[in-house]
């Protein structure tokens, strides 16, 4: 078909408009008596005919079709509940009916199995809540889990669920065949599997017990009933009668039976009442007891017997750290507990294989990366939920959840998002840092967690866990206010504060746990970020007392696991960047900083092997390149320096031209240009050197049109253009010098505005109009009519420097040595020399 | 005078509680704070969620691990006519939309990637609600029958 011409697209939007503007039946006949000709009216046509068939498509938003996927309810007629057809009675409890029944439309056949469920729901917003649950429990998709495939609500009010029909036998039957300890171990981790799954969506359980869980033909678990309790206490008005009707005594937790919150805990100690019962064949608690109360009442105040001294045949195993792991589900208090379902299998499966059982639990940060990296996907999900929320369509929906005034409720809801957000939402920061035109919105998040961070640390007390995580932060806080590295704001005063006050803290948890290796790890962040901020201010002294301080940290790290690659790169990163200030020792400690690079770059590409394709060893493998090249020119071999450069080049051109929508890796590639550049214009080579100028000056103008906020950017293409001015000036006019050199006062005016403390743009300013004046000098020493206005010109730009340069403390020593004094002294002298020619013109 | 570029040290940052702590708390407060700029807020999520549905849709295309369980409703009818279109495929078709209409695919933007309700999305265009209505209803049709289009070239 051919394009409509505009002229077309016209006619065809107002025939369209119109058409939807009649009745259905008349749209035909309608378009035909209006439409001016056959293509126009075919047009419309199809467009009509379209709508017709697909009236709600895109209506909900991406985000929100996330969660909601795509359950609708549907009416009930009958023994037909939408499309399916009950077939027979499959089974009977206290929460309903169970029915096998198949879907009998024409695409496709499904057994499912339906659960009617005699719990009814009383009023418009309980089956509004419980629709809403619904949609979220039907986004599990596990395959241990039985998949819940649609639901809704009978004539009377009683709700519905079709889930996915499982084939086996109830873990009690299964049980029964007496399974060997290792069968039951397999069985429990895949139960476990689906738990965790479930977790990371935001779903506790909350009914785990034998009768919910089937083992299928192939020995794998599959749980039934998932969020179930909860789906019914949520479209419930009647909320604390429901709950303490919808748990099983026997397989609850303590705090379940003090009607108090929730959480994936309450799960946890399910499984360890479930792992208790498979590995012993005996209940935990009140074992043969089938008064509740009593029963309730073990569970709050009885210590299991211990499981090894069970009838089994495999008692000796359980001896020692397999009834370990289980008497750790089955804590009284939440927080002894396994703190996540992953922790309790991973020391199970550690039993099983023979490594060590963990003694401790695993830090907070470390569970949170793991499931990050794990989940990526579920991420992004989430993550697309919550910007959505923050700009504005999510919030009816958190709206009317907090307008349900059930605080505990909300209370458990809170909680769980927190704790799995926590892990998960960490890539929301992550996922704009590097797209273009982000800063803004990463100032506006690190504004509002900053206000929450000062509550929270307000009211937190003396908690260690919660400085650890403070401190980190902070630390994040930092980044975005200032960073040599990446996109941020330009804030270094405040930057600096967020990095102290994340130094403070990190080293008051350090204490807490000697054994724990994360907090160094994260002192050891905070002082390279800090040592970047006293960097940006010229105060060599406090940075190398800081870089010290991080070699120390790194080479204890790499020397308490020897075994650990990536500690082991870090060290050596660490002693290279210590010995040389990056590549560029002189003297007698190049060739010993050479060495240094050598040994870090090979250490890179161990850590590359260990996870090849990973983004971050690779960016480390250029970094590496880059600056061993330093090294190298700096020992002088000039064609081993260029041949690095070489290398960062192509690492770096790859990753940009792979992740076009990312800034980081341009910033890298510039990085790369400006160092080869120095290479080429030391060589003599000014026409190799300006090529890779100009094209690092191409990327940072697109760096800073996409971002309007990016201080970085702005910042280092005004000292391109200021550094790179003599190389230009070989094929330049000045006429084009000038200019260059005033856009780069331009940049640098905007950044020093927007932070008035940062040391290292105002050098740059003033070295900027020291430079200008150099070139008004020149064109001076030309002759000419105007050069007496060329001499007043430059004489007035080397006073502005020496104006702007005084304030900066003379001691001050930025990149490459460079402090105010050198230019100043050469200011002088040339406000000097202006002087005496504009005293002969005269 | 010459010097050398060093980006600065080391960075290897890793997420905080900070950022969620961040958002959760916008989400509980959905009124506590005014955007300074609504409008130019908005039209930033929903490109920026564009932009990341996208990527993962293409990312899960390249990469068909089990990672990619990332499906988007583009439909949410039950029962017949029910396609789990992709995601990049719609992008490709709002480009195409773009060239044709402009405003059209920036109504489609805001809506469906930012969220956007036809009163919201009339407020960030600058545009009567009535207008945007029309807008929307015309090209989210387009849009559907150029993914039909696109599939059906595909299945010949």
């Amino acid at each position: 078909m051919r394009p409509l011409t505009s002229e077309e697209w016209g006619r065809v939007r107002a025939l369209f408009e119109g058409a939807l503007a009649v009745a259905a039946p008349e749209r035909q006949s309608w378009i035909d008596q209006h439409a001016p000709d056959k293509p126009v009216a075919n047009e419309v046509y199809e467009l009509i005919s379209c709508y017709e068939q697909w009236p709600d498509f895109l209506e909900e938003s991406a985000a929100l079709g996330l969660v909601a996927g795509d359950v609708r309810v549907s009416p009930l007629v009958g023994r037909r509940l939408g499309p399916w057809r009950l077939e027979r009675e499959i089974g009977r409890g206290g929460m309903g009916v169970v029915w096998e029944a198949v879907r009998d439309d024409q695409t496709f056949q499904q057994r499912v199995a339906i659960k009617i469920l005699s719990a009814g729901l009383q009023s418009s917003s309980g089956i509004a809540r419980f629709v809403e649950e619904r949609q979220i429990l039907a986004n599990l998709s596990h395959p241990g889990i039985a998949r819940l495939l649609d639901g809704g609500s009978m004539e009377d009010g009683s709700p519905y669920l079709v889930m996915e029909y499982v084939e086996g036998e109830r873990l009690d039957e299964w049980l029964a065949h007496s399974p060997s300890l290792g069968e039951r171990l397999r069985v429990f981790l895949s139960i476990c599997s689906a738990v965790e799954y479930a977790h990371r969506h935001l779903i506790v359980h909350g009914d785990l017990k034998p009768a919910n869980i089937m083992v299928t033909p192939q020995g794998e678990a599959m749980l039934l009933d998932f969020g179930v309790a909860k789906l019914l206490d949520a479209g419930s008005e009647a909320l604390t009668q429901t709950r303490t009707r919808l748990f099983s005594p026997r397989f609850a937790s303590p705090e379940q039976v003090r009607g108090q919150l929730v959480t994936t805990a309450a799960d946890v100690h399910a499984l360890g009442v479930l792992l208790y019962l498979m590995l012993t064949e005996r209940q935990p608690y009140a074992s043969g007891s089938e008064d509740t109360l009593e029963v309730m009442r073990a569970i709050c105040s009885d210590e299991p017997p211990t499981p090894s001294t069970a009838p089994v045949p495999w008692r000796k195993a359980l001896r020692g750290e397999l009834e370990a792991i289980v008497l750790q589900c089955l804590r009284k208090d939440p927080e002894e507990r396994y703190r996540s379902v992953h922790a309790l299998s991973e020391d199970i499966a550690a039993w099983r294989d023979g490594g060590p059982v963990r003694a401790h639990r695993p830090g907070w940060v470390q569970r949170a990366r793991k499931l990050v990296r794990r989940n990526r996907a579920l991420s992004a999900a989430i993550m697309l939920a919550v910007l959505s929320m923050i700009g504005g369509s999510g919030v009816a929906f958190w709206q009317a959840h907090q307008a349900r005034q059930e605080r505990q409720r909300a209370e458990m809801r809170f909680q769980q998002v927190k704790r799995l957000a926590h892990s998960v939402l960490f890539d929301l920061h992550d996922a704009i840092r590097d797209l273009p035109g982000s800063t803004a919105a990463r100032r506006l998040l690190v504004q509002e967690a900053l206000e929450y961070l000062r509550e929270l640390e307000a009211t937190g007390g003396n908690n260690r866990e919660l400085d650890s995580e403070l401190a980190a932060a902070y630390m994040r806080v930092g980044d975005v206010q200032t960073s040599l590295g990446r996109a941020n704001t330009g804030d270094s005063a405040a930057a600096m504060q967020s990095l102290l006050n994340a130094r403070r803290l990190a080293v008051s948890a350090a204490p807490a746990n000697p054994g724990e290796e994360r907090q160094m790890q994260q002192l050891r962040e905070i002082d390279i970020a800090l040592s970047d901020v006293y960097r940006q201010q010229g105060d060599t002294k406090t940075r190398r007392e800081l870089r010290a301080e991080v070699d120390k940290i790194s080479a204890g790290l790499a020397a308490r696991h020897p075994q650990d690659r990536k500690l082991r790169f870090l060290a050596l990163w660490d002693r290279a960047w210590t010995l040389g200030e990056g590549g560029r020792a002189e003297g007698g400690k190049a060739t010993e900083n050479l060495g240094a690079w050598q040994n870090a770059l090979s250490a890179a590409r161990d850590v590359l092997a260990l996870e090849p394709g990973e983004p971050e060893p690779i960016r480390y493998l250029a970094r590496c390149y880059r600056n061993l090249g330093d090294a190298y020119k700096n020992t002088g071999d000039r064609a081993s320096a260029l041949e690095s450069y070489r290398q960062a080049l192509a690492i770096d051109d790859k990753r940009a031209s792979a992740e076009p929508a990312s800034a980081q890796p341009k910033m890298d590639l510039y990085f790369d240009l400006v160092a080869s550049g120095w290479e080429h214009h030391d060589a003599g080579h000014e026409e190799a050197a300006v090529v890779e100028f100009e094209r690092a000056a191409r990327l940072l103008r697109q760096i800073c049109a996409s971002d309007p906020d990016d201080f970085l950017a702005r910042l280092e293409l005004a000292k391109l253009l200021i550094t790179a001015a003599p190389s230009w000036q070989h094929f330049r006019r000045e006429a084009e010098v000038i200019e260059r050199l005033r856009e780069a006062l331009g940049y640098l005016e905007w950044a020093r505005a927007r932070d008035p403390n940062n040391l290292d743009a105002r050098l740059h300013h003033g070295w900027a109009l020291s430079e200008l004046g150099d070139a008004w000098a020149r064109r001076a020493g030309l002759g000419g009519l105007q050069a007496r206005d060329h001499w007043r010109e430059a004489e007035e730009d080397y006073t502005k420097s020496l104006a702007t340069l005084s304030g900066i403390p003379a001691g001050a020593r930025f990149d490459d040595g460079i402090g105010p004094g050198m230019l100043m002294d050469r200011d002088t002298s040339q406000v000097a020399l202006c002087r005496s020619h504009l005293e002969r013109v005269r | 005078m010459q010097r050398l570029r060093n980006e600065r040290a080391n960075h290897t940052l890793q997420c905080t509680a900070l950022v969620n702590e961040a958002c959760l708390r916008l989400i509980r407060h959905p009124n506590g704070r005014e955007w300074k700029d609504r409008t130019h807020f908005f039209a930033f999520a929903a490109r920026v969620m564009r932009g990341i549905l996208v990527d993962y849709g293409r990312a899960r295309r390249t990469a068909k691990r089990d990672a990619g369980q990332l499906r988007v409703a583009l439909y949410s009818t039950h029962g017949e006519g029910a396609m789990d279109a992709d995601v990049v495929d719609l992008n490709d078709a709002l480009d195409d939309l773009e060239e044709l209409d402009a405003v059209q695919s920036r109504v489609v933007e805001l809506r469906y990637f930012g969220g956007l309700s036809i009163e919201e999305a009339a407020e960030a265009l600058d545009l009567s609600s009535s207008t945007v209505k029309r807008e929307w209803l015309l090209a989210k049709t387009w849009l559907r029958r150029r993914l039909l289009e696109g599939r059906a070239a595909i299945d010949q």
